[in-house]
């Protein structure tokens, strides 16, 4: 494997040395710049190998213990890295610290009633205990979330520079939460004072022009949005809809079946991401235009699991092939990483020895296999199990 | 007059603010099956899971959302689905009013403050006949047709595209289904700019008559 890589860095440093030969023309340099494309694309397998490779190294040496003479041996190295298991059920559960009565939590997102709390000062002290106790495993299960939770919640810099970044929570970037200070003046400002109206200070609005929020009530129904898919007002259909108009051209044609009124707790953003990217693998096989997603829940097993279907297109590798079996980068790395800690996620569709798989990437199940037999499947389909 | 409308919550000290805030008296009204915390609330809640078919007797199924679970919540909607029953979510955490239509059922969703008002006393008194009244009061109609000329006007303002498909705007714009029956019963399954803009002055055209 490192004669592999030292082969590669010799004939990156031998390249380079040549096109800083000041004696070359600018088509001599062309020319070497295009021979050098075919040149690395040639290795491109190679470093793919040697990615997943890596990639199950460190996965042995993460999770695994390993004694001092064990070295790297070809046993590791064909350690299969799927299914990883995780454990989105737990995310769920501290999220639903958003909506328990006995939680303080709560009333981060849900408006007060009258003298619910006896000042602005207990009721931070109170969610911030309530933080500690689920603050690092959330870190555990998904560390942007957390800290789109936290910034919310804590950070009292929003909307001050950071380097070359304002601190901000969220996909919007927003700059106003529980600790600013402004909304602590609000709340020392009169009796019963009620958070949701605070109105945002001008300070707040010059930043994020174009985004026209006026009271903090405006702010906490974003960041609902972003840990819940609510059933109110259809949103996980305008959500596919939105997403289709961006990423798929009117060839296609997206059919739902069963997504009205769903609901589940998840990071959304991430989710969001995670439907684009499996839209952008429909666009490149324009030949299947039809989509069909479909949710369906298992209460015994308390799921909700959504099918993206490409219908009739087939999987074009062999059950195989590393690059869709164990995938460590490209679509299928990414969409891995979006979803570890928030769903279980597979794919299941016919492969070219007309055999029909799912292959498991995310599972909270211990004993999932990586590669399963499955009967029938109408299309690629990428499978998303939330839990409830 | 047997109980059609079930109303479940398990908060009674909220109840007791917001309807003595509001002047309703639940009491007063034979329709309404009022479970409001305690013994009942559990029991009545654990039927979601154990037996649904215990909800078969009412029309109107109205929770407390935060009472539920995430899938006790997906079970009573399903339920009301298959059985065409309206249902209304009421919860703090819900920050706007909207009717939605989930398959065979309507799902009101509202928050606390705005459910325990004059319009539920309305709606009571008018025998749950219209979800709307619930939603809106008395000029349901005219709310509801003020708010979609606003979404319709910001949607013709922003339209790029030649044509878009008619189930995609409606979606994204959520019309209530009266809205959708009686301004956009077109034949094609897509809608352009032109069209929008007819259908807005029809609006305004209601609004006009509406108020008078």
């Amino acid at each position: 494997m490192y004669s592999i890589i030292f082969c590669i860095l010799n004939k990156y440093d031998f390249i380079k040395g040549l096109i800083n030969n000041k004696d070359l023309t600018p088509s001599q340099r062309d020319r070497i710049l295009r021979l050098s494309v075919k040149e690395f694309g040639e290795d491109a397998e190679i470093i793919e190998d040697l990615k997943r490779r890596l990639a199950a190294i460190e996965y042995v040496i993460i999770n695994k213990e390993i004694t001092k003479d064990s070295g790297i041996t070809d046993t590791i190295l064909n350690v299969n890295i799927y299914p990883t298991i995780h454990y989105p059920q737990k995310t769920v559960k501290l999220l639903k610290y958003f909506t328990a009565n006995d939680k303080s939590l709560k009333y981060t997102t849900h408006s007060w009633d009258k003298g619910k709390f006896s000042s602005f000062k207990n009721f931070l002290a109170s969610i911030q205990n309530e933080w500690k106790s689920i603050s690092e495993d959330l870190k555990k299960q998904n560390n942007r979330l957390h800290a789109k939770i936290f910034n919310f919640l804590f950070n009292k810099k929003l909307g001050e520079k950071d380097g070359l970044y304002y601190k901000s929570w969220g996909e919007k970037k927003l700059k106003f939460g529980w600790s600013s200070n402004e909304l602590k003046e609000f709340m020392n400002s009169g009796e019963n004072r009620d958070p949701f109206n605070c109105p945002i200070p001008d300070r707040i609005k010059q930043l994020e022009k174009g985004i026209n929020l006026f009271y903090f009530k405006d702010y906490i129904d974003i960041f609902k949005n972003e840990i819940e898919i609510r059933e109110e007002n259809n949103v996980l259909k305008k959500l596919i809809n939105k997403i289709k108009t961006e990423e798929l051209s009117f060839d296609f044609k997206v059919t739902t079946e069963n997504i009205e009124g769903k609901s589940f707790y998840t990071d959304v953003s991430y989710f969001k991401e995670s439907l684009k990217l499996i839209f952008r693998s429909f666009k490149n096989r324009t030949e299947f235009p039809e989509i069909i997603i479909m949710a369906k829940s298992d209460f015994s097993l308390n799921f909700l699991q959504l099918n993206i279907t490409q219908k009739d297109s087939i999987c074009q590798r062999s059950i195989e092939d590393p690059k869709i079996a164990s995938p460590t980068g490209g679509e299928f790395g990414d969409l891995i990483k979006n979803l570890n800690g928030l769903a279980d996620f597979s794919i299941s569709a016919k492969f070219i020895d007309n055999k029909c798989y799912r292959i498991n990437y995310l599972a909270s199940n211990e004993n999932a296999k990586h590669i399963e037999d499955v009967e029938n499947v109408n299309g690629f389909t990428y499978e998303l199990k939330f839990y409830l | 007059m047997s109980e059609k409308i079930l109303l479940v919550e398990d908060r009674p000290s909220r109840q007791q603010i917001y309807s003595k805030n509001s002047g309703i008296d639940l009491k007063r009204f034979n329709i309404l099956k009022n479970v409001c915390g305690g013994e009942e609330f559990h029991s009545v809640k654990g039927e979601i899971t154990k037996e649904i078919n215990y909800f078969d007797k009412f029309d109107i199924l109205m929770f407390h959302r935060s009472a539920l679970s995430t899938d006790e919540r997906t079970m009573i909607i399903n339920y009301a689905d298959s059985n065409s029953k309206t249902l209304v979510f009421f919860s703090g955490g819900i920050s706007a009013t909207n009717i939605q239509k989930v398959g065979k059922s309507q799902l009101l969703t509202i928050n606390s403050k705005d459910f325990y008002s004059e319009n539920l006393k309305l709606f009571l008194e008018n025998e749950g006949k219209e979800i709307s009244e619930l939603a809106f009061g008395t000029n349901w109609k005219l709310n509801q047709l003020t708010s979609a000329k606003e979404k319709l006007t910001l949607n013709i303002l922003n339209f790029v595209n030649e044509k878009v498909e008619l189930e995609m705007i409606l979606d994204e714009l959520s019309f209530p289904q009266w809205i959708k029956d009686e301004y956009f019963n077109i034949d094609s399954s897509e809608i352009d700019k032109e069209q929008l803009v007819s259908i807005n002055k029809n609006f305004e055209a209601k609004i006009k008559e509406l108020v008078g």
